[in-house]
């Protein structure tokens, strides 16, 4: 859709009144306004405005304050909401509203380096200069409860009744766990075929009351939409149906939230770059050098693919999450889980982001790591091929707490030179920020448990 | 030479307080104080979770988060608000103790103006930082700029309120929330001022 007259024409055949913008915040937080359709489109191509503050608040809308930025404006000044008509949609259960996803620009119209779709677009951009096209996935994790999210905030997060024929520990497949989600799964995947969404499964995940849903593979920014779209669905369905669902990396029991992601190369032809039949392990040079980058940037990359403090309650021992800085053919222990076995199957599955990552900033983050190892066509480090947990303390650790995952971004110049020195630098200030938020506003830091300032904060935004 | 040591991964108030008793030490009569003041206490926020637990001996002050259960004074205080009247866990048993460490808190005072200059001194070019600041203190009706008269920052407050901003006692826009401190700015450089105290608090600068 290019013209006015064509999206008029669209906007009539779908009864579309109002369109709601939707753009991310660092945080993966969804911004955005709900516009009169003729405002809607009196504002193309530039979008509208809306304060800068937008990008720049924390999960509890509380504005950055010790953290400056050049995007910033001196005195709260406006930025732009730039709406991407690609990804223009009708939303099928509200009759009269349409979805459009933008990026967020500066006056000039120039996007922003705070905007985490652009900078996903950059290294996107980055790698189609150097012949690499991405399609890539992520399987996302969310627990469901049968209290709605007002009776959880009314009971301050005490009573949680996971939806699962098993209540207590969980199980995996179980076919019983998912008769009990099923009513919530039709309706979710009744929306999300409504809006053109694709997807492969879904099933009954290792935690009471939790589920997997598998997307089918996208292009890398295509892909993070849907992410984001799907994310903000099921927070819908959940409050159509009285339900809550979340993803909280963690709520105390043993298996937190992850949103695994799977990406693979191909040339502009879509033949496999990562697939070599001539070679003893089936992997190209180029899936080698770029699985380095990739491992030798995790620590760097931690605090992006962990993003709160609750994501670091799931790093435990066995509990499906990866502790080293490693990797493996098909081992879901290590941090990549490497399928080599034909030219489709050829992928990368990374599998330390949780649940409450942004898919901007987590692709944009892992393309960096791939790019680098592939620039610098960087050794690979030998696989590992045992069990990656209940290993002794080593250097090859990933790091488990907030603080020191945003240290070993800040140590990190490569990656800081590839996404932008000056996100990475900001990125940094605002985990600080967040570490020092949960340890003076009331928190317990000592609870081996989510604290209840975890729940208020996290529960139902990320 | 006293050492101050803290536990890895410490947290904020563990922070805050290594840079207070830092700052403290510079006095030589504190130095006197802290040698003859071995043992251990602890601070209890009434409010919130967060504590603190030092242990002294003649050399070394060491600062953990929580409460040691060896802890042989513990004190519940208001960390906002410190002039609260504390309530003293282990005051019968060890009052001496108690007594010495309840001067130990009386952390000496900070000139505001010394304060200002010497955080121009270090963070004068930190990037985003205002051309100059004037603070002027309502209680001494003194002024004083640092910097130079282009794009300043003009902060007012009681002595007390500049002296704690200016020594990384508190992030400036906290005390500017709080209406204690009251100015002429541009956002950007509050934010920036606030950016540097903050560093200054935690002992990161």
């Amino acid at each position: 859709m290019k013209d006015l007259a064509e999206l008029n024409d669209w906007m009539d055949r779908h009864h579309v009144a109002v369109v709601r913008t939707h753009g991310t915040n660092l945080d993966g937080t969804g911004i955005g306004k709900h516009l009169q359709r003729d405002k809607f489109l009196a504002y193309l191509p530039k979008g509208h405005g809306m304060g800068d503050m937008a990008m720049t608040m924390d999960h509890s809308g509380a504005l950055h304050m010790t953290m400056w930025h050049h995007e910033r404006q001196p005195n709260l000044g406006d930025i732009y909401l730039r709406p991407d008509l690609e990804t223009l949609i009708y939303d099928g259960t509200d009759s009269d509203l349409g979805h459009c996803i933008g990026d967020l620009t500066n006056v000039a119209g120039e996007p922003l380096e705070l905007c985490p779709r652009s900078t996903l677009k950059k290294l996107v951009g980055q790698m189609a200069a150097a012949g690499y096209h991405a399609s890539c996935t992520f399987e996302l994790e969310f627990y469901l409860f049968k209290e709605s999210f007002e009776d959880l905030r009314a009971a301050k997060y005490q009573r949680l009744t996971p939806i699962s024929a098993i209540q207590q520990g969980g199980g995996i497949y179980n076919i019983r766990n998912a008769f009990q989600v099923k009513p919530f799964m039709k309706e979710l995947i009744s929306r999300m075929e409504w809006q053109g969404i694709q997807w492969e499964g879904w099933n009954d995940e290792a935690g009471s009351g939790q589920v997997e849903l598998n997307l089918c593979p996208l292009p890398p920014v295509q892909m993070a939409d849907t992410v984001v779209r799907v994310k903000q669905m099921i927070y819908e369905v959940a409050c159509d149906l009285g339900h809550a669902a979340t993803f909280m990396a963690n709520l105390g029991g043993t298996f937190g939230s992850g949103m695994h992601m799977h990406h693979s190369l191909s040339d502009e032809k879509g033949d496999s770059l990562f697939f070599d039949p001539d070679s003893e392990d089936n992997r190209s040079e180029l899936m080698r050098a770029w699985t380095a980058g990739i491992v030798d940037t995790l620590p760097g990359a931690a605090s992006f693919l962990c993003p709160t403090v609750n994501s670091y309650r799931r790093f435990k021992q066995f509990a499906a999450v990866p502790m080293t800085q490693t990797w493996g053919e098909d081992n879901k222990s290590t941090a990549l889980r490497l399928l080599s076995s034909s030219a489709t199957a050829s992928r990368i599955e990374h599998r330390l982001a949780a649940a409450d990552v942004n898919p901007y900033l987590a692709l944009a983050v892992v393309f960096a790591g791939g790019l680098i190892g592939a620039e610098q066509n960087r050794n690979l480090i030998p696989e590992y091929t045992a069990l990656a947990w209940g290993m002794p303390a080593s250097d090859k650790d990933l790091p488990t707490t907030i603080k020191a995952a945003a240290e070993a971004t800040k140590n990190d110049t490569l990656l800081k030179n590839k996404l932008g020195e000056s996100l990475v630098d900001y990125w940094v200030k605002t985990r600080e920020a967040e570490w020092l938020a949960f340890h003076t506003e009331g928190a317990d830091a000592a609870s081996p448990e989510p604290t209840l300032w975890e729940y208020q904060r996290y529960f139902e935004i990320v | 030479m006293m050492k101050i040591t803290t536990e890895a991964d410490a947290t904020p108030l563990v922070r805050i307080f290594a840079v207070k008793f830092a700052a403290a030490l510079r006095q030589p009569s504190y130095v006197s104080l802290l040698k003859t003041t071995e043992g251990t206490f602890s601070l209890q926020s009434k409010t919130d979770p967060q504590a603190i637990t030092v242990k002294l001996n003649k050399n070394e002050l060491h600062i953990t988060s929580g409460v040691d259960k060896d802890s042989d004074v513990v004190i519940h205080i208001n960390f906002s608000k410190p002039n609260d009247r504390p309530k003293i866990d282990g005051l019968i048993r060890h009052p001496l103790y108690a007594m010495a460490v309840g001067k130990l808190l009386e952390f000496p005072e900070t000139n505001w103006a010394d304060a200002l200059k010497s955080l121009w001194d270090k963070y004068k070019d930190y990037p985003g930082m205002p051309g100059g600041i004037t603070a002027k203190s309502l209680d001494e009706d003194r002024r004083l700029s640092v910097g130079s008269s282009e794009e300043p920052v003009y902060l007012e407050g009681r002595s007390a309120d500049l002296a704690e901003v200016f020594s990384g006692g508190s992030p400036l826009l906290q005390l500017m929330y709080s209406g204690k401190i009251k100015g002429l700015y541009v956002f950007q450089h509050a934010v920036v001022l606030s950016d540097v105290t903050l560093q200054m608090m935690l002992g990161e600068a």
